[in-house]
């Protein structure tokens, strides 16, 4: 019996899957669009960002996916519970094996310090810290029925973009580019807006076993946002050309007769695209060219909205380009200590841009073709410990509970799925672990897990990593 | 469809014939000494009876195994999982069938049967089952059901089915593996192709095809001639010099090194170039980065702080001694795994043990004590199942092996021999090989910045910008590597770890309480549902397939790792001298192992393309003591290491190189550019050992804002000289969550696990990195700076740098060419002035938090620091530098 063919990935024989090549980062290319007008239509299907046809009707063709990092509390946001306003204060001690330096020892509750009201058709409860967000309402589906694994920030972190709390696994946007490819090889297919590096790192965006075009490609918010896409200031495209001509001609002569002659031509192909690049990325991520009207719309120019604002714009400028999935980023939102400071600068932050970013989609017509997704990596805790031997209305990480919610993407709003118990501390309804939800995003962009592997380590990996059920009421 | 008489008729034959085979083959494994395997046989051999009894053989034989395998997981081993409602644990359940109301099986009618219809994943009504493509039955095992349900489809349960199922004899090329014991009943009793045990099955003594030749070609060779492949002409001298200290040093040879070499016509020559190259101390740093990437090695230990391991660096300096020693690698596995219990142990067998801490590890006051114990005791076991033996131990961590003879129980049992094993940092004096060069001056820096970070300072909340406790925490790591702490392990009590003081350290040797850990098999890998309590053992499969006995290891706290390790290096293992013979041909030839996959040789592995030539080289290796050094000097005197890369005649590239009929090429790994480069430079400072160097990192990526908890980490601040900025690759620090964009973009692999091969990506960002990065940049301009300076012309000038860079003279018209490049980039220079890059600023940016920093940096030369002319033979340099020519080994 003859090795697994997808094993010829790690020898030299290099398929030509493996030496296309994208900005690495994700950018597909044109010189390879030439190569392939050249090549069989099955080679084509090769390149792993050429557009693809999805695995199922799909409701939505790309993604927009929040990511609110350090654990945002369900219950100052989304998920009101009054009967902690009649606990608070109330003192109780947690024990166990299984409890951990910080939820254990003496426990008191801890209500929200923001007001809560309905919002919309559909009634959906929002604090009022949320105005912008709160208009949208009725394009939101609230899902309050997800658990995690970790409580930890860097595996939680992980495992919600990755499906695996250790790193060393693709994230979903290399999943979902894995899937279908792109439909602008001339722009990244999958890119990232940080704040930071989030904990886990970059791994949190990492292709992992999957081909490296299929990494995320970080968007920095200063200086270059591709880190060396220009090239000097004394460097102009005619002594660039020329570079460019001496390295043709250098390398044309070693390539004849060598055995990778095809993946050192890939190569040189890859500088055309890079100069082209020069131009076409800085021109799409230009903010200033929008409207006036559109930049206020994401609160971008003003305090505290601009750095978010920009991002949130960015991400609706890639989808519209053809991008499938953006993941924007906020940190700081692991509110141990000062609930209401914490979260009222945080949902501060976002509340406007997101909104705005709804508004806009819609109003082009594209929020039923692109989902959104709100996901922290964990919910927080309805009761606070001590901390340096004071109360303070903080709330600890909570993986059993939180709320994430889906938009646009033919996911109809105004209205929740799942629901937690009285305190908010505990999923109760509609129940499912992430790797569920993993899989209904996947769903929902046309991609059936179960199909979409990838042979590594000696099984076939799959971004749910030991396969899931669709969560149905998510759906439609 | 299939003739069902046909399909019928030669069942009760075929048993016969099977028996008879199976007493030939039984003779065979006699020769070998498969003694517990021969047994069985004898036995079942003995059983063969009437036609019912083969029906129900085969049901409990091919039927029942593939039912557990495909259907049960959802149809009935979990019976608060069942899926559809159908239950296929009994003859019962399948008839009752699920929500459908129709029975899933109808005797005699496999096109009525819903059970057959959807495992052919073709039919309208019924959905395919199972619904994962990747699980589909293969055409033969439809096959199987097809016919079972032909013949009756008849069932049997209980003891019935398991006294027959582990009784009945294997089909034809199957074989049954005696294992500890199953989570599951019928899992024991499935039975394997003998092909798929290869690497588990007993080392062969083979004899090579040619004895007048090197051993290697005699395998290599008779493999071309059957298949009619020609071998590649002999590559050149400089190729061959090239290509052989890149292979061994990682470093380019000197362009004088090359001209010796091609000059020579003694046929001396080449064993000698390989005898020096093994003797350079430049060989231990090469094979140490190779060693480091299956050990998942880094300098700090991830996760939410990152913090530094306790100088992580002087294991990797052990291992960098080990190969410059020739340490065989029988020792070298067994002071990695129980440096600390051999009989001999001393100070540089405990810094080995390392090996085990090198995983990411941290304990944050949200974690749950045991999970964070769980996760480091996963690490290990996974991490020597991949390292050692080429086995994935988390395909059976939470279920029985879905493919391999390894049961759940054999993990636990594996995970118990380290139970006792508890992680620490233990003070253990500097070795006198060990590098403490300019200790001092290092440490006073570092203890001004944890003085400067302190609660003592006086400073609350910020510290020039930076949260004063998020950065004391790291500062103070940075302080105790100047301690003689290493990272090493004891035997002893798992201690309670209940205060936040100590989280992120593992417990200090003397901390208070816990008691022995005992180990139980988790379900489904969790916690919370432990079952039987399992003692340290080996894999049972191994054991059973290699006439093996003994496999219990001591129970008592100590001496379970040594144990383990001597079962690894035992000469009856057959895994562990394949593993590393593999990884060893790989590393020479263009990462081409002989096994495609080095950390899986499991059933879903791949297979060896040369199996003799594999087992040949194993048995030979541990002949020879194990030694390394002796399997590089054999590999490379072979005449198929000599080859040219270029393909003989009409033959395919893939083919070629699997036939290795021709060199398989490779591109440089990320650090043995950067090395190259720095070379060229002329720059690189090949000083081994000690303190990880800060490198020259892109300088938006040094600063760019990583979270760590509670705060942003400081930004990578490049060391103060270049000699040290400048040191070999391997010798810079890794930190997990900041990595250097230049050797990331060309693959070096992040560190979460071991990395059995480096991937060869072609992207994009490789293109930024080497024409429009700083790294690059820097190098050209002290390259070219040096060429102005070195010689007089022009056109030497251009020579003396295609023989720095390509290891060649340009050829006439390359000449011409660049001249009249270098001419017109002059020109260019002139009018356009280099910008004066403000170099002190940036160190000032990374170096932030502390002061006077960039005013004793000493800064690279700049571009705008050098005229015109240099400025342009720099654009050379740096052309070269983007050759694919300089980019692969020749």
């Amino acid at each position: 019996m003859n090795a697994h063919p997808l094993f010829c990935r790690r020898t030299r024989s290099l398929s030509r899957r493996e030496f296309f090549h994208g900005l690495g980062a994700g950018l597909g290319t044109v010189a390879l669009n030439a190569l392939f007008q050249q090549e069989t239509h099955a080679a084509a299907a090769e390149n792993p960002l050429a557009a693809r046809p999805m695995h199922m009707p799909a409701q939505a063709r790309a993604c927009i996916f929040l990511f609110i990092e350090g654990g945002p509390s369900h219950l100052d946001t989304f998920d009101p519970k009054p009967k902690l306003k009649e606990m608070e204060g109330k003192e109780f001690v947690r024990e166990g094996k299984f409890v951990s330096n910080m939820s254990g020892g003496k426990r008191y509750f801890v209500p929200s310090p923001f007001g809560f009201a309905q919002h919309g058709q559909g009634g959906l409860w929002m604090c009022d810290q949320l105005p912008h967000l709160a208009r949208m309402a009725d394009d939101l589906c609230v899902y309050r029925g997800l658990t995690v694994d970790s409580v930890n920030h860097p595996e939680a972190c992980l495992h919600m973009n990755t499906g695996g709390r250790f790193g060393g696994e693709p994230a979903i946007g290399s999943w979902v580019t894995y899937g279908l490819g792109t439909e602008n090889q001339d722009l990244p297919a999958f890119v990232v807006l940080p704040d930071a590096a989030p904990q886990g790192g970059p791994a949190n965006w990492s292709n992992a076993y999957l081909p490296a075009q299929l990494q995320g490609t970080p968007l920095r918010s200063k200086g270059s946002p591709i880190l060396d896409l220009q090239p000097r200031d004394n460097v102009t495209p005619e002594s660039q050309r020329r570079m460019l001509g001496l390295l043709e001609m250098l390398d044309d002569g070693f390539r004849q007769d060598h055995p990778l002659a095809d993946q050192l031509r890939a190569r040189l192909d890859a500088y055309q695209l890079a100069f082209r690049m020069q131009t076409s990325v800085p021109e799409l991520i230009d903010v200033a060219s929008e409207p006036e009207h559109v930049r206020k719309l994401y609160g971008i120019g003003e305090e505290p909205t601009d750095a978010f604002g920009r991002k949130c714009l960015l991400a609706r400028k890639f989808v519209e380009a053809g991008t499938r999935f953006v993941q924007v980023i906020s940190s700081d939102w692991d509110a141990h200590d000062d609930l209401a400071q914490n979260h009222g600068e945080m949902l501060g932050k976002v509340d406007r841009p997101i909104a705005g970013m709804l508004a806009d989609l819609k109003q082009r017509g594209l929020l039923d073709s692109t989902l959104i997704v709100w996901a922290g990596e964990f919910g927080r805790s309805a009761d606070n410990g001590l901390r340096g031997g004071k109360v303070v209305a903080g709330r600890d990480h909570n993986p059993r509970a939180m709320s994430v919610w889906l938009a646009g993407g033919g996911v109809s709003g105004g209205r929740y799925v799942g629901a937690t118990d009285e305190l908010g501390a505990q999923a109760v309804e509609t129940v499912h672990p992430l790797r569920d939800f993993h899989v209904t995003l996947l769903r929902l962009l046309g991609l059936d897990d179960n199909q979409l592997t990838y042979f590594h380590s000696g099984r076939f990996k799959q971004l749910s990593q030991i396969g899931g059920s669709v969560i149905s009421e998510l759906l439609g | 469809m299939m003739d069902t008489e046909q399909l019928k008729k030669p069942q009760h034959v075929q048993h016969r014939l099977d028996g008879i085979r199976w007493t030939m083959c039984l003779s065979m494994l006699l020769c070998c000494g498969v003694l517990s395997l021969a047994e069985r046989l004898v036995c079942a051999e003995e059983n063969v009876v009437s036609q019912r009894d083969t029906t129900e053989q085969n049901f409990a034989r091919e039927v029942w195994p593939l039912l557990s395998e495909k259907c049960l997981a959802c149809h009935g081993s979990d019976s608060e999982k069942i899926r559809g409602g159908l239950d296929l644990t009994t003859s019962a359940g399948a008839k009752r069938g699920g929500e459908s109301g129709e029975a899933a099986i109808v005797s005699g009618k496999p096109q009525l049967s819903p059970l057959f219809l959807s495992v052919t994943r073709s039919h309208a009504e019924w959905s395919a089952m199972p619904p994962k493509d990747n699980d589909a039955l293969t055409t033969a095992q439809v096959e199987t059901l097809q016919r079972w349900i032909l013949d009756g489809a008849v069932w049997l349960e209980g003891e019935a089915l398991l006294r027959l199922a582990s009784s009945a004899p294997a089909a034809e090329g199957k074989v049954q593996v005696l294992t500890s014991r199953a989570l599951d009943a019928a899992w024991e009793t499935r039975t394997y192709a003998e092909s798929d045990l290869w690497a588990y099955r007993p080392l062969q003594k083979m004899v090579p095809p040619d004895a007048k030749t090197n051993p290697i070609d005699a395998f290599l060779n008779a493999r071309m001639k059957s298949e009619s492949v020609p071998a590649a002409k002999r590559a050149d001298a400089r190729s061959l010099v090239r290509r052989a200290t890149m292979d061994l040093t990682g470093l380019l040879p000197a362009f004088e090194e090359v001209e010796r070499f091609a000059a020579e016509s003694n046929t001396d020559a080449w064993p000698a170039l390989i005898d020096r190259l093994l003797d350079s101390p430049q060989y231990g740093a090469q094979m140490a980065r190779r060693w480091l990437d299956v050990a998942r090695y880094a300098d700090s230990a991830g996760f939410s702080n990152d913090f530094d391991l306790a100088n992580a660096w002087r294991y990797r300096d052990y291992v960098i001694r080990s190969f410059n020693r020739d340490t065989s690698f029988d020792r070298f596995v067994r002071e990695q795994i129980a440096g600390d219990e051999l009989p001999d142990a001393n100070a540089e067998t405990v810094l080995a043990t390392g090996f085990l801490r090198m995983g990411p590890w941290e304990h944050l006051g949200m974690a749950v004590a045991a999970e964070t114990r769980q996760q480091w005791l996963d690490d290990v076991v996974n991490s020597v199942g991949n390292t050692f033996l080429g086995i994935e131990m988390s395909c059976f961590k939470c279920h029985d092996h879905k493919f391999d003879p390894l049961p759940t129980r054999d993990y636990y049992a594996m995970q118990a021999v380290f139970a006792t094993t508890q992680p620490a940092d233990i003070n253990l004096a500097f070795l006198p090989e060990e590098n403490t060069a300019r200790f001092e001056a290092r440490q006073a820096e570092a203890d001004a910045l944890a003085e400067r970070f302190s609660k003592k300072s006086g400073q609350k909340g910020r510290v020039a910008g930076f949260n004063r406790t998020t950065i004391q925490r790291r500062v103070e790591r940075w302080a105790k590597a100047y301690d003689p702490v290493a990272l090493s392990i004891f035997n002893g009590s798992t201690r309670t770890m209940d205060s936040t003081a100590l989280y992120s350290y593992p417990p200090a040797l003397d901390a208070r309480g816990g008691e022995l850990m005992t180990v139980n098999i988790l379900r489904g890998g969790s916690l919370g549902a432990p079952e039987d309590e399992v003692q340290p053992a080996a894999l049972s499969a191994v054991i059973d397939l290699n006439s093996w006995t003994a496999d219990r290891f001591p129970d008592s706290a100590g001496g379970r790792r040594l144990a383990l390790a001597d079962w690894l290096v035992d000469r009856r293992n057959p895994l562990t001298a394949r593993v590393i013979v593999n990884r060893v041909w790989g590393w020479h030839f263009g990462q081409q192992p002989l096994v495609a996959t080095p950390n899986n040789f499991g059933v879903m592995g791949a297979k060896p393309t040369h199996p003799e030539l594999l087992d040949w080289l194993a048995v030979w290796f541990m002949d020879q003591g194990w030694s390394l050094k002796k399997l590089h000097r054999l590999i490379m005197t072979s005449d198929a290491y000599q080859r040219a890369l270029t393909l003989p005649r009409g033959v395919e590239a893939n083919r070629a190189a699997k036939l290795l009929a021709s060199f398989p090429a490779r591109r440089l790994t990320a650090e043995e550019l950067r090395d190259a480069l720095l070379q060229a430079s002329g720059e690189i400072n090949l000083e081994l050992g000690g303190i990880p160097a800060r490198p020259q990192m892109h300088w938006d990526a040094a600063q760019n804002p990583v979270n760590v908890q509670s705060g942003i980490d400081l930004p990578h601040r490049p060391d103060r000289t270049a000699a040290e900025r400048n040191k070999r690759t391997v010798m810079t620090r890794h930190q997990r969550s900041r990595r250097d964009p230049l050797l990331e973009v060309f693959d070096q692999p992040a560190s979460e696990c071991s990395c059995e091969l480096r991937g060869e990506s072609i992207v994009v960002p490789q293109v930024l990195a080497l024409m429009n990065g700083d790294f690059t940049h820097d190098r050209a301009i002290a390259m070219a700076n040096r060429l102005m300076k070195s010689t007089a012309t022009m056109p030497e000038r251009i020579t003396d740098s295609f023989r720095r860079v390509l290891g060649r003279e340009p050829t006439a018209d390359e000449l011409q060419r660049c001249e009249s490049f270098v001419f017109e980039q002059t020109r260019h220079h002139e009018s356009h002035r280099a910008t004066q890059v403000d170099l002190r600023r940036l160190v000032e940016l990374t170096s932030a938090y502390e002061p006077d920093y960039a005013k004793t940096y000493e800064p690279d030369l700049q571009a705008a620091d050098v005229n015109a002319e240099t400025r342009a033979l720099a654009d050379l340099c740096l052309t070269l530098f983007n050759t694919s020519e300089f980019l692969h080994i020749p």
